[in-house]
């Protein structure tokens, strides 16, 4: 754009700037808004001729593509003074973002006022000279920032947590058990039975709880993995010794069937998490997980043993390996998900809600 | 004429072919580089502290530890000072790093799996993968972009972000006091030997 056509715009613009001030709010990001109320004239378009906005279009906006410096020449007698155009300079973007498409020239490189004093000062004087040159053009597309990286985990899930300061009350109780109890009694369970004998262990409570899966899988009409849990256990059973070995893992179709249980057949039916509550003794849950570990106790056999007229001493024989394998897994995930936290108790709560949306999402 | 007709095809299906191997493979061959290179570091290591320390000049090259700290502070990452953002960020390193090097045993060392990636938006990645470790499978998704090679911009365990994790404890740090409230947490967590 020529100079002279600076010139021809600018003189227009700042002559539309009389009287619609009050309506011409001019943002701190370089951003002029000119309501259509207050534009005595027309608005510039490509050509530097003014149109006033129309229609339902009661506003327009306009960026700038430079800062504009306030002169600090006292104010000339001029048909300006009576009202102000006042362009601050842009807010100092992060990355040196300067809005695009509209220029402002200025000689004076006077750092700006607060927006405040200039606001109070432009209804007393002129901030520009007349030969100021200030050229805007229509419509011009909103810079986009450089860091709006930043706003990639905004929609983070996050869970309801309305009794946070009990939460926080009994996670600190557990917290306590999991130091002086839980993690004594883990490290003897380690100490006495080697890795191969414990994950073997974990197989066999883990094939177990096959009906857990292939009922939840039924309930969430996929008929398809339930099909391969049925396959799953028999091949585990049969080949695995009862469990011992998951030979399913040598198998590539058996090899990432996703778990299922009963809240997250609740979450595939819609139910949303509820309220987050720690309960004594497991740790985290939603309000429709604890509902679905009732179901999942329910369709556990190693429970079925329990209530159904064992010996406590079978009982007892029977559900503590299973215990003990459970506490010791809960144990690797609570020190990895606390060890370098910068708050333990929004760490755990953070990861249990994610691991359950990758559960009701798979 | 069969032949005149099969050959444009044929051009075209290698046209269309090659960018796309162009983007994805390198991506992969990095990842699988990279944490060949870390798992050849834990096998010389003694202990997880001493991992730490080996392994930090070569996961500074690995990871985007930049965007990471950025993106775990969010929004008001914008009212950080440049020195206050370099403190965060080498203070987010070392937080990383240590719990990354506090998964490993000595003498234990994983297999990982890698599956095919995808690639949910251009210059971006996402490597899904099992790590079986000390006879436990874990399902690890290695997200990748594009800047000065495919770095590592988060990794997700068994569905959990690293990056969301720490968002949600960097939001309530700088809604209670900004910018330094999240510097002295991460200082504190540091220093802390939890």
């Amino acid at each position: 754009m020529s100079r002279p056509l600076y010139l021809t715009i600018a003189i227009v613009f700042l002559s539309a700037s009389i009287g619609f001030l009050s309506a011409a709010e001019v943002s701190p990001s370089g951003v002029v808004t000119i309501s259509a109320d207050g534009c005595k004239e027309p608005v510039p378009n490509a050509k530097g001729q003014l149109q006033k906005p129309s229609g339902k279009n009661k506003l327009a906006t306009y960026y700038l593509e430079e800062a504009v410096t306030p002169v600090k020449s006292p104010p000339k007698p001029s048909r300006l003074s009576s009202s102000t155009l006042l362009l601050p300079h842009p807010k100092p973007s992060p990355k040196g973002v300067t809005p695009k498409n509209v220029s402002s020239v200025s000689p004076d490189s006077t750092p700006p006022a607060p927006r405040s004093n200039q606001l109070a000062k432009s209804k007393n004087q002129a901030s520009f000279a007349p030969e100021e040159s200030i050229t805007i053009k229509k419509q011009a597309t909103r810079p986009k920032p450089k860091s709006d990286d930043l706003d990639e985990y905004t929609n983070i899930t996050v869970i309801a947590d309305p009794a946070e300061p009990v939460n926080r009350g009994t996670f600190w109780f557990n917290h306590q058990l999991y130091k002086f109890v839980l993690r004594p009694v883990s490290r003897a369970y380690d100490f006495v039975l080697p890795q191969p004998v414990r994950t073997s262990v974990y197989n066999v409570y883990d094939n177990l709880e096959f009906p857990v899966r292939f009922v939840n899988n039924l309930l969430q009409l996929n008929f398809k993995r339930s099909e391969l849990e049925t396959e799953k256990f028999l091949v585990n059973s049969v080949a695995g010794v009862g469990g011992i070995f998951r030979v399913s893992d040598h198998i590539p179709s058996l090899t990432n069937v996703p778990p299922a249980d009963t809240g997250q057949t609740f979450a595939k039916w819609g139910i949303g998490h509820g309220p987050y509550i720690v309960v004594p003794f497991l740790g985290p849950r939603s309000a429709r997980d604890i509902v679905g570990v009732v179901g999942d106790y329910a369709l556990n056999p190693v429970t079925w043993v329990s209530l159904g007229g064992a010996s406590a001493a079978t009982s007892l024989a029977i559900t503590c390996p299973n215990s003990m394998r459970s506490v010791n897994s809960r144990l690797k995930a609570y020190d990895a998900a606390t060890q370098n936290a910068i708050d333990p108790y929004v760490a755990i709560r953070s990861g249990y809600v994610q691991y359950r949306q990758k559960a009701a999402s798979q | 004429m069969k032949l005149r007709i099969l050959l444009p095809l044929l051009v075209l299906l290698v046209t269309f072919q090659c960018p796309a191997r162009a983007v994805d493979a390198p991506a992969e061959v990095f990842l699988k580089k990279s944490v060949a290179e870390v798992v050849n570091i834990a096998k010389n290591s003694p202990d997880s502290a001493a991992l730490a320390t080996k392994v930090r000049p070569l996961l500074l090259n690995i990871i985007n530890f930049d965007a990471m700290t950025r993106r775990a502070v969010g929004p008001g990452w914008r009212q950080f000072s440049n020195d206050q953002q370099k403190e965060a960020t080498s203070l987010f390193s070392t937080l990383v790093i240590r719990t990354y090097s506090s998964k490993f045993t000595p003498g234990e060392l994983p297999e990982v799996i890698f599956k095919p990636a995808t690639s949910p938006a251009p210059g971006r990645i996402e490597v899904p993968t099992t790590t079986l470790y000390k006879g436990s499978r874990y399902e690890v998704v290695y997200r990748q972009e594009e800047s000065e090679g495919w770095r590592i911009t988060d990794v997700l365990i068994e569905g959990v972000s690293m990056v969301a994790n720490y968002r949600s404890q960097f939001d309530a740090e700088f809604k209670a006091g900004g910018a330094n409230s999240v510097i002295n947490a991460l200082k504190s967590s540091v220093a802390s030997s939890k």
